[in-house]
């Protein structure tokens, strides 16, 4: 009977603790105690369905981290680096020319927007850093940056650039900060410091030549989201003013870097664009949302071999997080044919064969060199070439709705030809006074 | 101490393994589910935020394990860092300025340490009681369930689940001395 007393006495107590979290452990049995504060830390016991779920995710997230990846090609991009800023201005082809004339950028890749002379995607290589820009649009309307050059002379470089068109903030002056270093804006939206170390020993390889400066409200939020979404480090200390706001700091995420200071005076937020080269896009698109973003993209396949997601952080700033999968050469950007040639020993006779039989509409004409004319919408190029005697003949084959019809329109003209059967079509073919061969064709 | 030594080096083992071999974290969160869970539950607001951040913890923890650089310090601590940084941002983000001790600075304290190893030994421990013991130890403090619910649940009578209760309350006692002798 004691034992079942004892029962009760701590199910009693028991009950009152878990009804009452804050409750002192009390009973009457001191030898009830030790028990009652075991059953105390029992109120914390986690669920077991909770250990064995956690275990089975982790269980996924390593076999993924462990899965042997079938590409050899590193997850950035050939020449890039981690940080590569995105710059979406109103009149990127004028601005292309302007990073040419005033930085010495070289042209890596422009990608029109097809039938258009706006640029879809664009890459400059400046000092063996990338700079990528669009064309703004409804669609991704303009995101000029703040960057940081680090260049051989800063002095050179600043009245190049404003010779090139950009407007002088200030003029290169030795900085405290060991930099000399000067400040422009140009027309796009964009800010430059242009920079040179003169009182400290840049690091083995140079300074970066490119680095974002961002200024946002609330450096210390915008921080502890990189550090969060993307592992970015802090290097070397971060001088605050009296107020606390933070004055300057870099940043280094993967293999480079860039630099933050809250925006104060004339240095106000510019809201740009990131692009992020990451080992796996998706696993990192998710801290980012946990740590405060919000999506713009999830991450999705792009057909340049790249998987790509987008987020906006809270500060407003845009990172497209990126894995590059496997290398895939670019399509030519083809707007149409121009034309192709065929050659001819006597332009006149061509001209009477095609223009006046045949009735190919000319579209341009160089007496004496070529005549151009639009066979079906496709412009071929009757060029004048004494010597054809032994050079291979063309073939220019047509489709034709009526085989029937094309046939009596030859003999019309006095034209002969022959005949035959393929598979699946039926032809008529023609010479014309070089030995040229027209093929015309019904499908069946 | 030779055994502290013994475990710190099968640990160092383990780490070095699974940075090599993602698949062998396994090891590594078996070990640890209790210590970090116990240290997460008592400084948030409900069960839910605590397997928020556990959850968080382990899988920073496995994204991150090849930066972890042995120099003695027991991986514990770094996921109790992990831990006390997550609770801090979780707090920041909800405007909570304090209110649940969220300072990392109990990482250091040797009395908090112990504590908070002993509570995980009791957590381990619970899972080797025979099964009736371990059922009536999760419904009436996990699920916070009556004696009566559970007898009603279980088919048993009231007295029969608080006998449980006891028993499995006493057994726990015991093997925690056990443990810790």
């Amino acid at each position: 009977m004691p034992k079942r007393s004892l029962n009760q006495q701590l199910d009693q107590a028991v009950q009152a603790l878990l009804s009452r979290p804050d409750s002192l452990l009390t009973a009457a049995e001191p030898e009830l105690a030790p028990l009652l504060s075991v059953a105390a830390d029992l109120r914390d016991l986690p669920r077991k369905e909770f250990r064995e779920q956690l275990k089975s995710d982790l269980q996924r997230s390593s076999s993924m981290a462990t899965q042997p990846k079938p590409q050899a090609v590193s997850y950035i991009r050939e020449g890039f680096h981690t940080i590569t800023p995105y710059l979406i201005v109103p009149g990127a082809a004028e601005f292309l020319e302007f990073l040419k004339a005033a930085f010495g950028a070289k042209e890596r890749l422009r990608i029109p927007r097809p039938g258009t002379d706006l640029v879809m995607h664009a890459e400059v290589d400046l000092g063996g850093y990338i700079i990528e820009l669009a064309d703004s649009n409804q669609q991704f309307p303009a995101r000029p940056a703040e960057l940081h050059l680090y260049v051989s002379d800063a002095d050179a470089t600043f009245a190049r650039a404003v010779a090139a068109g950009a407007t002088s903030v200030f003029e290169p002056v030795d900085q405290p900060y060991g930099d000399r270093e000067g400040y422009v804006k140009d027309k796009f939206g964009n800010q430059w410091y242009i920079a040179t170390p003169i009182g400290w020993t840049p690091p083995a390889g140079g300074p970066p030549a490119v680095q974002p400066v961002l200024h946002p409200r609330g450096a210390d939020q915008l921080m502890e989201f990189l550090k969060d979404a993307f592992d970015a480090e802090i290097l070397g200390d971060v001088p605050r003013s009296p107020e606390g706001a933070v004055l300057h700091v870099t940043m280094r995420i993967g293999d480079n870097t860039l630099e933050i200071g809250d925006a104060h005076g004339q240095f106000q937020p510019v809201p740009c664009a990131l692009h992020l080269y990451v080992p796996d896009c998706d696993a990192l698109y998710q801290r980012a949302l946990r740590a405060g973003a919000t999506s713009i993209e999830p991450p999705n396949d792009k057909p340049y071999g790249d998987r790509e997601a987008g987020v906006k952080d809270a500060s407003g700033f845009t990172w497209y997080i990126t894995t590059h999968l496997r290398d895939i050469a670019l399509p030519l950007p083809i707007r149409r044919l121009d034309f192709f040639t065929i050659r001819t020993a006597s332009l006149e006779r061509a001209r009477r064969f095609y223009v006046e039989t045949l009735q190919f509409p000319v579209l341009d004409e160089n007496k004496g060199e070529y005549f151009r004319i639009a066979v079906a919408g496709v412009p071929v190029c009757v060029d004048y070439d004494a010597n054809i005697a032994g050079q291979q003949r063309n073939q220019i084959g047509v489709v034709v709705s009526h085989l029937g019809f094309t046939r009596e329109a030859l003999r019309g003209r006095g034209i002969q030809f022959s005949e035959g059967q393929r598979a699946d079509e039926t032809w008529v073919a023609i010479k014309d006074p070089d030995g040229h061969e027209i093929i015309f064709v019904q499908e069946k | 101490m030779k055994a502290a030594k013994q475990e710190a080096d099968d640990e160092r083992l383990l780490i070095e393994a699974a940075q090599r071999d993602a698949s062998r974290f396994a090891e590594l969160y078996k070990r640890n589910f209790e210590r970090v869970y116990a240290f997460v539950v008592r400084r948030v607001r409900n069960r839910a935020e605590a397997e928020d951040v556990t959850s968080d913890v382990f899988h920073r923890a496995l994204a991150n394990l090849h930066r972890f650089e042995w120099r003695g310090v027991p991986f514990a601590a770094w996921l109790y860092r992990m831990a006390a940084n997550a609770i801090a941002d979780r707090l920041q983000q909800a405007g909570r300025e304090a209110g649940l001790p969220s300072d990392a600075d109990a990482i250091e304290d040797p009395v908090a340490l112990r504590q908070l190893e002993e509570r995980a030994t009791l957590f381990r421990l619970v899972n080797e009681l025979p099964p009736d013991q371990q059922r009536v130890v999760n419904m009436r403090f996990v699920e916070q369930k009556s004696v009566r619910e559970i007898a009603h649940q279980l088919r048993r009578s009231e007295g029969a689940i608080k006998q449980l209760q006891f028993r499995a309350l006493e057994n726990l006692r015991a093997r925690m001395r056990r443990a810790h002798a």
